[in-house]
């Protein structure tokens, strides 16, 4: 049967939150975030984005591409609320809906609670409840999976709904800019653009294997999008996945030493979190982010639950001097841990050790 | 570029190379075999970056190639094929050619460039080991190395070359093993680290042959035959085991090996889950096992022939820890080296062979009240 799939994407969310709720913003390029020469943009409102001005740009180089700039805090409280009105409204329609963010949802309405055969009406009713009871704009795409969906909603914003209907996918994927495609950033269009691809079409002349050598396991994302082979059903119930934290400094750090203190700092922070859910993982990740915004992540897989701050320190320090990972400048550094179990009984340690 | 091979010789060559394959790795390219073919030989490598291997054989071609070949499809294939040709070929769209009697199977190939070259040891001293006498010093040690990453250095078995033989030694902190082989030497002393990983890929391809090994500061290489094994060390320094080797560990326990198995085996039904507790008591010419779980109230109780002079003494271990160290031991005369409850307890045959020597040592569990 084919699925009629919505996503549903807030329109400069926190950025629109503040305009609504301060009327002094509106019609005015702001930004929330910090202001100050290492904050960064989290949301900009349309009129800034008209300048340039993006999401995790560097405040400082916002306010290069747009002086006249504002500056607003965040208000994760009201943000928050407004994110559960929405899922209020969704849930009119659906039980089947899979919050991606806080601001970002796939909803199934194939089969739905008011029996609309067309999920293009259920978009616009859930634009005009949105519009109506929280005074923001939304942007919908419609379409017969996840991924189409996605892209959907991404070709016209702010407040725009885009269908892509089943007899039109293929002649769609065709033409799409592969740029488009979730997952295809920068560094992949790049080596996509190297290989002369870039339509959804041309894509679709690679063969899996050449995908797979090039590519790793996302290859075979790749070669399945493009012939919407993505039956990805919507998971309702997205449970927490990962604990962990990580430190933007106020100067760029350069000495191995002071990366280390951070690193232990942060371990900390994970530490206390961990304890505070009683949760607990067995995949360590260790994120860094170099001065020239270049980030690596890095991870292992350990037989028995991370525990400890110094679990966790020893095994990013591990993860660190891997011989992989560069050591330049940094100006983020973050510990997470993944693959999580949750609080178990744990047997009294009797085993005694060699004492070496 | 065009030759023939056969497949069941093919199948053998790669099978010496397939292990060093990565099954789940970033690099993409280290999911392919690099194949080389030079003045009529073709070289096969494969590496994970830890360890690498390099096999080749003669051919028939006066071709010069490098590709790098997607290593488990090429293998799957050529080893499921029964006894046959294989006509390789290489056209010009990327593509390796096969053909079989039963058809043609056509692999997508890629240029080397991104295929990490292969460390190479040049040290000059070599040192001949017997494939089986390492083999055997393996199959002793490696049941002992930590699957913790917390101490790097001891998730590898020590090679330690002494004025008097070389000491195998592997352990997790719980358990040691020390296994001495007095007519393996090196000109000088010095201590190297393999990992587990090399270990038991190592293990998989000894043969009886005596194998060729050379040492540099970072990496081993291990020539067998036709095939060469290189692995990166472990660059730590290894615990200084002989310093938890009790030396006044006076109380001797003399006891058979399969009879004390058997009671350990029959002990693990009953020890609780959590714990895995058994509990030794002895005293002169007596020892009692007992093992309970109380959880579900069962428990169970035997007693075993011994010989045994010293102090009373009441000590528990890991049921787990005590099977292994007792599978490693292949003669049936035993004995137990005790100090007290919460001391080391070494275990050791009563004798010991001639230029060999074995040692366990095993910590034990608390025990509580």
């Amino acid at each position: 049967m084919i699925r009629k799939i919505i996503h549903i994407d807030m329109d400069a969310f926190f950025a629109s939150v503040e305009q609504r709720d301060n009327p002094q913003y509106r019609g005015k390029p702001i930004a929330v975030g910090h202001s100050g020469t290492r904050g960064v943009v989290m949301t900009a409102s349309y009129e800034a984005r008209k300048f340039g001005v993006r999401s995790a740009m560097s405040s400082k180089y916002a306010l290069k591409l747009c002086p006249n700039l504002i500056f607003v805090a965040s208000h994760f409280d009201v943000y928050k609320n407004a994110s559960k009105k929405m899922k209020e409204i969704f849930l009119r329609y659906t039980d089947l809906i899979e919050p991606i963010s806080i601001d970002e949802a796939f909803l199934d309405v194939t089969e739905n609670k008011l029996n609309i055969s067309s999920a293009t009406i259920i978009a616009k009713k859930i634009k005009q409840n949105i519009k109506d009871e929280l005074k923001l704009t939304a942007t919908a795409g419609v379409s017969i999976n996840k991924f189409l969906a996605k892209v959907a909603s991404g070709l016209n914003k702010p407040d725009g709904l885009n269908v892509i209907k089943p007899g039109e996918t293929e002649k769609f994927i065709d033409q799409l800019p592969i740029k488009k495609i979730p997952g295809i950033g920068k560094v992949t269009g790049e080596k996509f653009e190297n290989l002369g691809v870039k339509l959804g079409k041309d894509l679709k002349k690679l063969e899996l294997q050449f995908l797979l050598n090039k590519f790793g396991k996302q290859g075979k994302y790749f070669y399945n999008v493009v012939r919407c082979f993505d039956n990805n059903p919507i998971k309702t119930n997205r449970i927490r996945k990962s604990i962990g934290a990580e430190l933007t400094f106020s100067e760029d750090i350069d000495d191995i030493g002071a990366m280390l203190l951070k690193l232990e700092k942060i371990a900390v922070i994970v530490e206390n979190r961990m304890n505070k859910i009683s949760t607990y993982g067995k995949t360590l990740t260790l994120k860094v982010k170099y001065f020239d915004f270049k980030q690596i992540t890095r991870s292992k897989t350990l037989k028995e639950e991370v525990k400890t701050k110094d679990e966790l320190f020893e095994i990013s320090k591990k993860l660190f001097f891997s011989h992989d990972v560069e050591k330049r400048p940094v100006r983020l550094l973050g510990i997470y841990l993944s693959n999580l179990t949750g609080k178990k009984e744990k047997p009294k340690i009797l085993q005694m050790d060699f004492d070496f | 570029m065009e030759f023939n091979l056969n497949s069941k010789e093919l199948e053998k060559l790669l099978s010496k190379v397939i292990p060093a394959v990565p099954t789940r790795t970033p690099m993409a390219v280290l999911e392919n075999f690099l194949l080389e073919i030079d003045e009529g030989t073709l070289t096969v490598y494969s590496t994970d970056l830890e360890i690498s291997l390099r096999t080749s054989m003669q051919i028939t071609t006066e071709e010069k190639i490098k590709i790098v070949v997607p290593a488990h499809l090429l293998y799957d294939v050529v080893r499921s094929l029964s006894e046959t040709q294989i006509k390789f070929e290489t056209e010009t769209d990327s593509k390796l050619k096969l053909t079989t009697d039963n058809g043609t199977y056509s692999l997508g190939y890629s240029s080397p460039d991104e295929f990490p070259s292969i460390p190479e040891v040049t040290t000059e001293e070599e040192i001949i080991i017997n494939g089986k006498e390492l083999k055997k010093a393996i199959d002793l040690t490696s049941f002992a190395i930590s699957k913790e990453d917390m101490r790097p250095a001891m998730t590898g078995t020590l090679f330690e070359f002494t004025n008097e033989g070389i000491n195998f030694v592997a352990t997790d902190g719980h358990r040691l093993v020390k296994y001495t082989n007095k007519k393996i030497n090196k000109k000088t002393e010095e201590q190297f680290i393999i990992p587990e990983r090399a270990i038991n890929v190592l293990s998989k391809l000894l043969t009886e042959d005596d194998i060729k090994t050379k040492f540099s500061k970072t990496n081993v290489s291990f020539l067998i035959g036709e095939v060469e094994f290189i692995s990166r060390l472990i660059a730590e320094k290894y615990p200084a085991y002989k310093s938890v080797i009790p030396l006044e560990n006076e109380n001797e326990l003399k006891i058979s090996k399969s009879e004390i198995l058997s009671t350990i085996r029959r002990m693990s039904l009953f020890s609780t889950t959590n714990t895995k507790q058994v509990k030794f008591s002895i005293s002169e010419n007596s020892l009692e096992v007992t093992a309970e779980d109380i959880d579900s109230g069962s428990s169970a109780k035997e007693q075993v022939k011994c010989e045994y002079s010293g102090e009373p003494i009441e000590i528990g271990f890991n049921t787990t820890y005590i099977h292994d160290v007792l599978t490693h031991l292949s003669d049936d005369e035993i004995v137990f080296k005790l100090h007290s409850s919460t001391k080391a307890c070494i275990i050791e045959p009563t004798s010991q062979k001639e230029d060999e020597e074995l040692m366990l040592l095993l910590m034990p569990v608390r025990l509580n009240g």
